[in-house]
């Protein structure tokens, strides 16, 4: 079963970004093939803080730096709206990959279980 | 459990003997720790305090055996990146026995 996960919310204001997180942290814990995406404000939550101390961190953006570490390497976000949000690739994680709107519909198309927070 | 800094003075832990407050770590202070769960710590432990010390640092949080075990494989090599390694030196609940000993904060368990 290919799963899709789909980050569309900031990581603030909201227990939707973590809530995505953990089903996602949970579904590559039981071995499953998965696909993040992040969309709209969701890309938001890759953008990496300028400062490391541990106190200015966003809730889970360790994690997100870390998700390789966590058996999860398909990592996408959408370019325009990253553009939308003045963010470059050189903000954004090594590990998370630029794509079109075409290939997000491709994305969904192929994935059996998608969710969407 | 009651651990005591260089000045002699106590360091104040939870019930699970997690410190309250991490500034308040040394390697003195792991070396009480690792005692009061019957560890001697040994080169290859204190390998393993700095390997997820290193990844607290980088992360901001400490990690639950997969994310430490991958990272272990990527700093160390595939010997020591394994769980059994982990078993051997911190036995029962390594992610959770190395982050106390280490002056982490207990892991996240999202399952």
């Amino acid at each position: 079963m290919e799963f899709l996960s789909i980050f569309s919310r900031q990581a603030y204001g909201n227990s939707f970004a973590r809530e995505c997180l953990d089903m996602a942290l949970a579904t590559a814990a039981f071995g499953q093939a998965l696909t993040l995406v992040f969309v709209e404000e969701g890309v938001l939550q890759l953008a990496q803080e300028h400062s490391t101390k541990h106190g200015d961190k966003k809730p889970h953006s360790g994690v997100i730096n870390a998700l390789p570490l966590y058996d999860i390497s398909q990592i996408f976000y959408l370019e325009e709206d990253a553009l939308k949000w003045g963010l470059t690739a050189a903000q954004l994680p090594e590990h998370a990959i630029a794509i079109s709107t075409d290939k997000y519909k491709t994305l969904i198309n192929n994935a059996q279980c998608v969710q969407s927070f | 459990m009651v651990l005591y800094s260089a000045e002699n003075v106590p360091v104040p832990v939870d019930k699970d003997g997690f410190l309250k407050n991490l500034t308040d770590w040394s390697p003195a202070i792991a070396e009480q720790l690792a005692s009061a769960e019957n560890i001697q710590l040994t080169p290859s432990h204190w390998q393993l305090i700095d390997l997820i010390r290193d990844f607290y640092q980088v992360f901001g949080l400490s990690p639950a055996m997969r994310p430490l075990v991958n990272y272990a494989a990527k700093q160390l090599g595939p010997e020591k990146g394994r769980s059994i390694y982990f078993l051997q030196h911190f036995p029962g609940s390594p992610a959770k026995l190395l982050s106390k000993i280490a002056g982490l904060p207990r892991p996240e368990n999202c399952l």
